[in-house]
C-alpha cells in the first residue's frame, strides 16, 4: 500500500517533470502532441473500418502507395498541399489575433474568381505584368470578402463566425451565377458553369514534370516564413499575439484590439484570395463553379494541427494534402469511399477541440 | 446551545495555485437561524460554500450534516443531503412557464406521462405557506428580478432540502425586493430551515442575520451573535489590521495638479450610476487614498479613468487636459501608469512569458525596442534583465511562461512595467490583494518611492491599513460618492468607518 502510494507520487513526478521541461521546447511539444492525435485517430478509424467489414490493411496501403509512397503520389499530394498552405494560413493567422475566420472557402471563391476576370479581361498583357496583376485582383476581392465580418462585427455585435461562414454560400453562388451568366463562355448557355480559359501567359511555371505542382508553392512556402517573422519578430505580430491571447490585457496596455481584428482579417483574406488566384492560375487555368471541394473547411483542419503556428502551417498542409491525394487514390483503386478521409479528419477535430477544452477547464480552475 | 448543528464545517483547507483559499476554516450553524458570512471580494466566502455545496473539493477538512460526516463530492450530494443553493444569478428558462422551470431537472411521474398535476398540487402548497406572490402559469419571461429569485428558492424548497444558501442575494434587487426577500427568510427560518446568508453589504446583514461570521484572507475571524457586536467592530474586522511594518514616508511638498476629476458620473448595468458626480485632485508627490467598502464605485471609477469604461457626465482632466475621449493609448501616453486589481487577467498576459509582459508598454507606445520593423531582441533582452533585477523579480529565465511565477513576482513584473515606462500618475487599484507580507511591503514601498520620484497616485483599496499608511489624503467613497476627506495625520479607523457605511458624511 505505501510502496503503492511512493510509486504514484514518483508517476505525478516525473510527469510534471516531462511537462515542465516541454514547455520549453514548444515546438517540439506540440510535433509530438499531434502525433499522438494522429494515432489515435487512425486507431479510430481503423475500429470503425474493422466493424464496418473493410478491409482496412489494403485501403491504408493505397491511401500511402497514393500519397507518400510513390513518386506520382509525392506530387498529387504536392499539388494539393499548395492550396491547403493558404488556406491553412489564412485561418491560422486570424486565429493568432482572435478572430474565427470560417470565410476561407468564400474567400478563396472571390479571390479565384477576381483573379480569372484580371486574366480574361487583360489578355493581351506580358506574363510580367498579368500575373501580379491578377494576384493583386485576388487580394483585394479577398481582403474585402474578409472585411465584411468584420465590420459587421465591430458596427452591430454580429458574430463572425456566423456571418463569415454565410458569406461563404454568398460567395460560391454568386460566382457560379456570374460564369452562368455574365462570364459563361461565349457559344455556351453557361451550362459548363466554367470561364474561358485563361491566356497562356498567366500560367503558373510547373516545378516537377507531368504534376500539377507549380511555383505557387513556393508562394505558399514564402508566405508561411513571412508570416512566421511577422508574428515572431514585429511589434504588429506581438500586438496580434497579445490581443489573440488576452484582449483586455492588450486593451490595458494600450493596444486597439479591433484595429488588430480588423488589419488580421485583412491579412487572412488577402491570403485565402491569393490562394484561390494561385489554384486557378497553376490548376484549373479557368474558373469552374465549386472547384474547391471544400479546401477552405480543410484550412480550419490543418490550422488546428499546426496550433495557428505558419511554420507548423506546412508540415499540417502537407499531411492533410496528402491525405486527399491519398482519398482519391483509395476511392479510384478500391472503390473506398473518399468520405473515409473527411472520417478521419472529423475525428482528428474532435480529438484536439477535446484537449484544448480540457486544458481551458484545467486552466480554469486553477485561477 | 444543546441543538445537533445543521451545518459543521472542520478545518476546511482549500488551496489554488496562486492562493490559499480557504485556511483552516471551521464553520457551524444551527436550524432556525439565520447566518451570514461576510468579507470583501475574495476573502474565501464563496470557495467555502462552493465546497458545501460540492462544487469544490477541499484539499483538507471535514464536513458534517445534522452532526454526522459527509462526502460532498458533488451538488447532487449536496441536494440529497438537504443542502440548497440560490444562486446570485438565476439559471432560468425564460421560454417556459414557472412550474416547468421547477420540476426540471426532477421530473415528477404520473405512469408514464409527466405528473404535472401532482406537482403543481405540491408546489401550490409550498407557496400557500410561505405566502410566495407566485402564479405557476406564468412565464419566467414575465416576471421581475425578485419573482425570478422567489422561483429560485421555490425550486429549492421543492427539492426537500431545509439547508439554504443564499449567495449575495441581494446584489440584484431593489429596497422592495429586498424588504420583501428579508421577510421570507425570516419566516423560512421560523419553520425550521437553516439560512447561510452570503453578502458584503453590511447594513443587510444587520438587519436580517442571527449570527454573524467574518472571512478574511481565506481565514475565519470569528463568529458573532448579532446583539454582541457592532458594525465598527465588523467592518474592522472584515478590512483588517494586518502586522506589517510600519513605513517611513519622507517630507514631500506637493506640487501641480495632475489628476483633475470634476463631476464624474459613470453609468453602470440597468442605467444606475455607480459614480455620481464625483471631484477629485491629486498633486505631484502626493498619494489620494480613496477608502470604502468594496462595491462603492471603485471598480467604476477606476475603469473611468484608465479608459474601459465610457464617461456618462464630467470631465477628468490629466495635466489640464480633458481625456474624457482618450483611447488606451493616448491615456498611458498621457502618463497614466495603472495597477488593476486583477493581475492574472488584466495585469498580465498569461500566455506570454516574463519578458514580454515586462516590455508591453515600450512596445507597444514606443519604437525604442525596434530595429526599423523588427523588433530588437538584444535590447528587450537587456531592458527585461535590467527589471529583472532593479525590481528583484525571482525568475529562472526572462522567456519563461509568466505563468510560472508566483502571485507576488507576477505583482513585480506588473510595477516594473507600469513604473519603468516614465508615468506622472499611478493609479494603484487593490495593488497588495492577495499577496504575501513580504511581498505587499515590497509593493507599498515601491508605491513610496514612486510618490518620492514625483509620481502623484491615486490609490484605491478596500485594505483601510494600506490606505492610513501609505496616504497623504484620504476620501472615503461611498455609492458612488465622496462623503469624507481625511488629512492622514489627524485620523483613525474609528473616525473612518461610519462614513464607509454611508452612516455619516461630510458633504
Amino acid at each position: 500500500m505505501v510502496l503503492k502510494l511512493i510509486m504514484e507520487r514518483k508517476i505525478v513526478k516525473a510527469k510534471a517533470f516531462i511537462e515542465n521541461s516541454l514547455k520549453y521546447f514548444s515546438f517540439i511539444h506540440l510535433l509530438l502532441n499531434r502525433l499522438l492525435v494522429l494515432i489515435i485517430a487512425f486507431l479510430l478509424l481503423t475500429v470503425l473500418l474493422i466493424l464496418t467489414k473493410q478491409n482496412f490493411l489494403e485501403i491504408y496501403y493505397i491511401l500511402a502507395k497514393s500519397s507518400i509512397l510513390t513518386l506520382g503520389g509525392i506530387k498529387s499530394s504536392l499539388r494539393w498541399m499548395t492550396p491547403l498552405l493558404f488556406a491553412g494560413l489564412a485561418v491560422a493567422i486570424a486565429f493568432k489575433g482572435g478572430v474565427f475566420n470560417i470565410g476561407v472557402e468564400g474567400q478563396l471563391y472571390v479571390g479565384a474568381f477576381a483573379s480569372t476576370w484580371a486574366c480574361i479581361t487583360f489578355p493581351f498583357l506580358s506574363k510580367i505584368l498579368l500575373i501580379p496583376l491578377s494576384f493583386l485582383a485576388a487580394i483585394i476581392a479577398g481582403s474585402i470578402w474578409a472585411f465584411i465580418p468584420i465590420l459587421l462585427k465591430f458596427k452591430f455585435k454580429a458574430n463572425e463566425i456566423i456571418t463569415s461562414l454565410m458569406l461563404n454560400y454568398i460567395a460560391i453562388l454568386f460566382t457560379e451565377w456570374l460564369v452562368r451568366y455574365p462570364y459563361a463562355a461565349p457559344g455556351t448557355a453557361g451550362e459548363a458553369v466554367a470561364t474561358v480559359n485563361i491566356p497562356e501567359a498567366a500560367h503558373l511555371a510547373k516545378l516537377m514534370q507531368g504534376s500539377q505542382v507549380t511555383s505557387g508553392l513556393i508562394i505558399g512556402l514564402f508566405l508561411c516564413i513571412i508570416m512566421f517573422l511577422l508574428i515572431k519578430w514585429t511589434k504588429l505580430g506581438y500586438m496580434i499575439n497579445q490581443v489573440g491571447t488576452n484582449a483586455i490585457f492588450s486593451k490595458y496596455i494600450g493596444i486597439n484590439p479591433a484595429r488588430i481584428s480588423y488589419i488580421v482579417m485583412i491579412i487572412s483574406g488577402s491570403i485565402a484570395g491569393l490562394g484561390g488566384a494561385v489554384e486557378i492560375l497553376g490548376v484549373q487555368w479557368r474558373y469552374i463553379t465549386k472547384f474547391t471541394i471544400g479546401l477552405g473547411f480543410d484550412g480550419i483542419v490543418v490550422s488546428l494541427l499546426a496550433n495557428n503556428n505558419p511554420l507548423g502551417v506546412v508540415i499540417a498542409s502537407f499531411f492533410m494534402g496528402a491525405l486527399k491525394s491519398g482519398s482519391f487514390g483509395i476511392e479510384r483503386r478500391i472503390g473506398a469511399s473518399r468520405a473515409l478521409v473527411t472520417v478521419l479528419q472529423g475525428i482528428i477535430i474532435a480529438l484536439i477541440t477535446i484537449q484544448q477544452v480540457y486544458m481551458y477547464r484545467k486552466k480554469e480552475i486553477s485561477s | 446551545m444543546k441543538e445537533i448543528p445543521s451545518v459543521e464545517l472542520i478545518n476546511i483547507v482549500k488551496r489554488f495555485p496562486k492562493a490559499i483559499a480557504n485556511d483552516h476554516v471551521n464553520f457551524v450553524c444551527y436550524p432556525k437561524l439565520i447566518h451570514s458570512v461576510v468579507g470583501e471580494n475574495g476573502a474565501g466566502k464563496t470557495t467555502l460554500m462552493n465546497i458545501l455545496y460540492g462544487m469544490l473539493q477541499p484539499d483538507n477538512g471535514a464536513i458534517k450534516i445534522k452532526g454526522k460526516e459527509k462526502k460532498i463530492n458533488s451538488p447532487a450530494d449536496a441536494i440529497n443531503c438537504g443542502i440548497n443553493m440560490v444562486h446570485q444569478y438565476m439559471l432560468q428558462m425564460p421560454d417556459l412557464t414557472i412550474l416547468e422551470n421547477i420540476i426540471m431537472g426532477q421530473i415528477p411521474r404520473d405512469g408514464i406521462i409527466i405528473g404535472k398535476k401532482k406537482a403543481e398540487d405540491e408546489i401550490n402548497k409550498i407557496i400557500e405557506s410561505h405566502n410566495f406572490n407566485l402564479k405557476l402559469e406564468k412565464k419566467i419571461r414575465e416576471l421581475s428580478i425578485g419573482q425570478m429569485q422567489q422561483v429560485e428558492i421555490l425550486k429549492c424548497l421543492y427539492k426537500g432540502g431545509d439547508i439554504l444558501i443564499f449567495d449575495e442575494p441581494t446584489s440584484v434587487l431593489t429596497s422592495m425586493e429586498t424588504k420583501r426577500l428579508f421577510n421570507i427568510l425570516r419566516s423560512l427560518a421560523n419553520k425550521g430551515y437553516t439560512i447561510i446568508f452570503i453578502s458584503h453589504k453590511l447594513n443587510e446583514v444587520f438587519q436580517i442575520s442571527d449570527y454573524i461570521s467574518v472571512m478574511r484572507t481565506g481565514k475565519l475571524l470569528g463568529t458573532m451573535k448579532k446583539e454582541d457586536t457592532t458594525p465598527n467592530e465588523i467592518v474592522r474586522l472584515m478590512i483588517g489590521r494586518s502586522m506589517s511594518s510600519r513605513i517611513v514616508k519622507k517630507e514631500a511638498p506637493p506640487g501641480n495638479v495632475i489628476l483633475r476629476i470634476d463631476k464624474l458620473s459613470v453609468k453602470g448595468l440597468h442605467n444606475t450610476l455607480p459614480i455620481k458626480n464625483l471631484s477629485l485632485e491629486v498633486r505631484e508627490r502626493e498619494i489620494i487614498g480613496i477608502a470604502g467598502v468594496e462595491g462603492n464605485g471603485q471598480k467604476e471609477l477606476v475603469d473611468a479613468l484608465i479608459g474601459l469604461r465610457k464617461v456618462h457626465k464630467g470631465k477628468i482632466y490629466v495635466d489640464n487636459i480633458c481625456i474624457n475621449n482618450f483611447d488606451n493609448a493616448q491615456r498611458r501616453k498621457m502618463g497614466i501608469a495603472f495597477i488593476p486589481d486583477d493581475r492574472i487577467n488584466i495585469g498580465s498576459n498569461m500566455d506570454s512569458s516574463v519578458v514580454e509582459n515586462l516590455c508591453a508598454l515600450k512596445l507597444v507606445l514606443s519604437s525604442q525596442l525596434q530595429n526599423g520593423l523588427i523588433i530588437n531582441s538584444k535590447k528587450v533582452a537587456e531592458v527585461g534583465w535590467d527589471l529583472v533585477q532593479s525590481y528583484n523579480i525571482k525568475v529562472k529565465d526572462i522567456y519563461e511562461p509568466i505563468n510560472n511565477l508566483s502571485g507576488g513576482n507576477i505583482q513585480k513584473v506588473l510595477l516594473a512595467r507600469e513604473l519603468s515606462a516614465n508615468p506622472k500618475l499611478l493609479i494603484a487599484y487593490q495593488a497588495t490583494y492577495g499577496l504575501d507580507i513580504a511581498a505587499t511591503n515590497y509593493v507599498r514601498k515601491q508605491i513610496i518611492k514612486a510618490r518620492e520620484t514625483g509620481f502623484g497616485t491615486l490609490l484605491i483599496s478596500a485594505d483601510l491599513d494600506e490606505i492610513l499608511m501609505l496616504s497623504d489624503k484620504i476620501l472615503v467613497i461611498s455609492t458612488g460618492q465622496i462623503v469624507g476627506s481625511f488629512s492622514s495625520e489627524e485620523v483613525t479607523e474609528d473616525m473612518i468607518a461610519p462614513f464607509m457605511l454611508g452612516l455619516k458624511r461630510q458633504f
